[in-house]
């Protein structure tokens, strides 16, 4: 899937269902109030998994109301808001993150002639023992795929909204969460963490 | 009752209480007579526990947000808002750029303002080269080249009947793209430029990379033309030349 072009052709086709037409004053309460409800269910939700994924809280922050932006503009609940949500968030950080490393292209030959400072510390050189960063370093060794699996099951998705927004079989959700988990411990363990 | 041993789903489904109604009992029936699953369950719980503890080490704190905030966001006062903003943004950058020392930006204005306005003088005096433009640059009325990443898309957004694309593959780094004899909107992205509202049948010219890991051309969601390391793939013929004609009114290729 590409992380480019129109937001709606982003979205997995599961969950970038029909619009129904919002008319009439009743349709367009009710859409409001399914909004506001939406939003104090699942904007805290959205906001940990895109913090826990990116790192960035203000990030985070930002994407997650993006999103909630986007279903806002939308005018009507898709079939399932959840994961369409989830869908449009990835998208967004997908974005971000594509735009952020055209930028570091571009950059690199102007700021490698004027910047003198000192080189980063080796890998030797990082301080062990920092638990937030012995996850975090434990969770880039997962395959994105696995990362967004267990961020996903931390925060209670279904596997339905699961599977409909990183496009999965929903009946194998389970065998691949419990692979993903099994991966998260032997990367925690490798980066010397102690499982208990 | 016998019932073969939980397998890998039925463990994760049985924690996340995602267990079908139908197979529930008959699972749980077993559980409470098999050591072995019961077992195995419960050392998926306390794995999962422990992944949902460690977790809670990346957390930081969430933002006070209230709905009406958001919105607000969706206000067209807020959208205009945000497009003068960018628009004073761009302008500023356009101005750092342009006067920094070193960087070409000034150059490459200095030249557009010279093709455009037909300055063709320079201030020593001496008449400046021409400049050798392509055969049909003279009814070029839009066009934009960008350097394609690993996979870049041409899209169309819609069928253009009667209007004609003409790809030739090139030594050079750059995607191009001219339309030439009518009009039409580009829209660029991050590996993608999208042309719609194509007008007065227009020709488009494009300059397909050769060293260009992928560059494919879509029109209205299907794909006319791909260009890879393994070759073209089309079914428009290439001419003498070695340029494909393709048809942008009724799509040829695939899914």
């Amino acid at each position: 899937m590409s992380a480019i072009g129109s937001l709606d052709e982003q979205v997995p086709e599961a969950v970038s269902e029909h619009r129904p037409a919002m008319s009439g004053e009743k349709s367009a309460t009710s859409f409001d109030d399914h909004f506001i409800a939406l939003f104090h269910a699942r904007f805290r939700s959205l906001f940990r998994f895109l913090d826990r994924l990116s790192g960035e809280a203000e990030l985070a922050a930002d994407l997650a109301q993006d999103a909630f932006v986007r279903l806002h503009e939308r005018g009507s609940l898709p079939d399932k808001p959840d994961a369409w949500l989830i869908a449009v968030a990835m998208n967004l950080f997908r974005n971000v993150k594509s735009t952020r490393a055209r930028r570091r292209r571009l950059l690199t030959v102007w700021r490698a002639a004027f910047v003198v400072a000192d080189p980063p510390p080796l890998p030797s050189d990082r301080v062990e023992g920092d638990a937030p960063e012995r996850v975090r370093r434990s969770m880039a060794r997962l395959s994105e795929r696995d990362r967004q699996l267990l961020l996903l099951m931390a925060e209670d998705y279904r596997y339905r909204d699961i599977a409909a927004a990183l496009e999965l079989n929903e009946a194998s959700v389970g065998t691949l969460l419990a692979r993903a988990k099994r991966a998260f411990r032997a990367a925690y363990s490798a980066e010397g963490g102690t499982w208990e | 009752m016998s019932v073969r041993h939980l397998d890998e789903e039925q463990v994760q489904r049985l924690l996340h209480g995602e267990m079908a109604p139908s197979v529930s009992a008959s699972v749980r029936d077993h559980i409470d007579v098999c050591d072995e699953c019961r077992s195995r369950v419960d050392e998926s719980a306390r794995e999962e526990t422990t992944v949902r503890a460690l977790m809670e080490n990346l957390d930081h704190t969430p933002p006070l947000v209230d709905v009406r905030t958001v919105k607000r966001r969706t206000q067209p006062a807020f959208a205009l808002g945000r497009w003068a903003a960018g628009v004073l943004l761009l302008l500023a950058i356009g101005g750092v750029a342009y006067a920094a020392p070193g960087l070409p930006f000034r150059a490459v204005v200095e030249r557009l303002i010279t093709r455009v306005g037909g300055r063709d003088t320079p201030r020593d005096g001496q008449a400046r080269p021409e400049i050798a433009l392509p055969p049909s640059s003279r009814d070029v009325v839009q066009g934009l080249a960008v350097l394609p990443g690993d996979r870049f898309r041409i899209v169309f957004s819609s069928p253009e009947p009667g209007a004609i694309a003409t790809l030739s593959l090139t030594d050079g780094p750059q995607v191009a793209i001219r339309a030439v004899g009518g009009r039409a909107t580009f829209t660029s992205d991050v590996d993608r430029v999208t042309i719609g509202d194509v007008t007065g049948g227009s020709r488009f010219e494009i300059d397909v990379p050769r060293g260009a890991p992928r560059v494919e051309i879509w029109i209205a969601g299907r794909r006319v033309f791909s260009k890879s390391a393994s070759g073209v793939v089309t079914e428009g013929q290439p001419d003498a030349g070695g340029a494909y004609r393709l048809p942008l009114s009724s799509p040829l290729g695939r899914e």
